[in-house]
């Protein structure tokens, strides 16, 4: 009978997956996190006067976005086999350049979707679904509904350090992190890492909406002196 | 006492990897990092190993930067003008005489890929909208639970797609945009099933055409300007986001 018993404990503690110490399971995060950026747009909307500025609001969800995005994965799974032909600081820059566009534009984009959302109601995002494909990699499923459509948006994490981070977004079945790669593969086809790295940085520091917050405001200042 | 050596070994065997994963976690993860990028790239290079091939790029990238021009100069302050002077209930009740006119693709082709009740579905929205809805005019089946609302269109192409005929090469047509040459026959199967095609007036018919494109685009003015803002090469990444949306429509 304690044979048994301990027979069937050890079973147990072989098949727990040793993810299974996470704290947030990957559907709560992202509702969390949905949660969360609602609330900062609401904040946002709500205040009169004295508010806080468009920078402000931009920190806040970019800080929002690195404490559940995983841009080192992201890069690695963006540029695939070429990762490797990447020197260590290379590899670092890259990180930081990709998170800056990522920010500047996709994730820009679905907070346009979510702030368009009638007065941010929380259930016009619906989610739908959560697959653990392994101890360490999920994918939740969700919708926004908007103008009588629905937007699904996927996303898919990964388990690191005992949080699940999102390491791709897609929408309508068009994964973000594929598009990428497809484009840095065509370019690291005939260009180096040095080239390709430089056309990154000249993209990130032509896009308007890419600057860090203190150069964002001074540059609305200048249009708005002018 | 045999049985129970036995047990004994049966136990120890089930707790090893656990007692090892447990006791030296750094191991565990250090072992584990590549296999996780591995796990994670499996996605990205199951697509990659059936990319659609794309041979006539040169060409392709040449009509890519033609119909950028003609939606910068055309079809952008087309539908800007349009969108001011065309209040948005308006253009709704247009998109959706349109959308309940095509009832037959939609119809035909879950037929053609044997989805009863999608086609069930779509005839009841397709038979309300045209009688309480005036013509379509008023999406009345939105409303209702079970109807069209959920029904993710189809059309000629994703027949074809469905009953395994290959994409063949990516193509880009003036005006229409990206393709494959499997969508391309599509395309040519919508064109028998949409009853504008059968309007006697050539002008009329292209007119309608026109004013349906330009009607649509008024929904979302900015959404092509946002998205090759974002790429680092835009004639890859519209090439790459058709090709992986047309898969999921099949999928579905």
């Amino acid at each position: 009978m304690v044979w048994r018993m301990m027979c069937m404990a050890g079973l147990i503690w072989c098949l727990l997956p040793s993810g299974a110490v996470a704290g947030e399971a990957p559907a709560e995060r992202i509702d969390a996190y949905i949660g969360n950026v609602l609330q900062v747009f609401q904040e946002a909307d709500s205040c009169t006067g004295d508010c806080d500025p468009k920078s402000e609001l931009r920190k806040r969800l970019s800080g929002l976005s690195n404490e559940i995005f995983d841009f080192r994965i992201m890069s690695m799974m963006s540029l695939g086999r070429h990762w490797k032909n990447l020197s260590g600081p290379q590899q670092d820059t890259f990180v930081d350049l990709y998170r800056q566009l990522l920010e500047a534009n996709y994730f820009e984009k679905i907070l346009e979707h979510l702030k368009k959302i009638q007065k941010y109601s929380k259930d016009k995002v619906e989610i739908l679904d959560e697959t653990l494909f392994s101890s360490r990699k999920a994918e939740v499923e969700s919708v926004i509904r908007h103008d009588g459509k629905k937007i699904p948006v996927d996303y898919r994490l990964v388990l690191q350090d005992e949080q699940w981070k999102i390491y791709d977004v897609l929408v309508e079945g068009v994964s973000l992190i594929a598009n990428y790669r497809k484009q840095f593969d065509e370019i690291l086809f005939e260009k180096s890492p040095e080239e390709m790295l430089e056309a990154l940085r000249e993209k990130v520091e032509n896009d308007p909406s890419s600057l860090e917050p203190e150069e964002f405001l001074e540059s609305e200042d200048k249009v708005s002196n002018s | 006492m045999r049985h129970g050596h036995v047990r004994f070994f049966f136990v120890l065997l089930c707790l090893l990897p656990g007692l090892l994963l447990q006791a030296n976690p750094a191991w565990s993860q250090g072992a584990g990092e590549e296999s996780l990028l591995d796990e994670l790239s499996a996605d990205y290079e199951q697509t990659e190993k059936t990319a659609v091939p794309d041979p006539l790029e040169s060409w392709n990238r040449l009509v890519f930067s033609l119909n950028d021009k003609l939606y910068l100069y055309f079809l952008q302050p087309a539908a800007e003008g349009y969108a001011r002077v065309m209040p948005e209930e308006i253009r709704k009740g247009v998109r959706n005489v349109f959308t309940n006119l095509k009832f037959p693709i939609r119809l035909v082709n879950n037929l053609l890929q044997g989805k009863w009740t999608r086609a069930a579905q779509e005839t009841g929205s397709f038979l309300i909208d045209s009688s309480v809805g005036m013509l379509g005019l008023a999406q009345i089946s939105k409303t209702m639970p079970g109807l069209s609302s959920s029904v993710p269109g189809e059309d000629t192409g994703q027949t074809l797609g469905y009953w395994g005929c290959p994409e063949g090469v990516y193509l880009v047509w003036p005006v229409l945009g990206p393709s494959t040459v499997r969508d391309s026959f599509g395309r040519v199967g919508d064109y028998f099933l949409n009853p504008l095609s059968y309007l006697d007036s050539l002008w009329l018919r292209r007119g309608l055409k026109a004013g349906e494109r330009i009607n649509s685009q008024s929904f979302n003015p900015d959404e092509y300007e946002e998205m090759k803002q974002g790429a680092m090469d835009p004639y890859t990444a519209f090439q790459d986001g058709y090709l992986q949306y047309r898969r999921k429509q099949i999928q579905q």
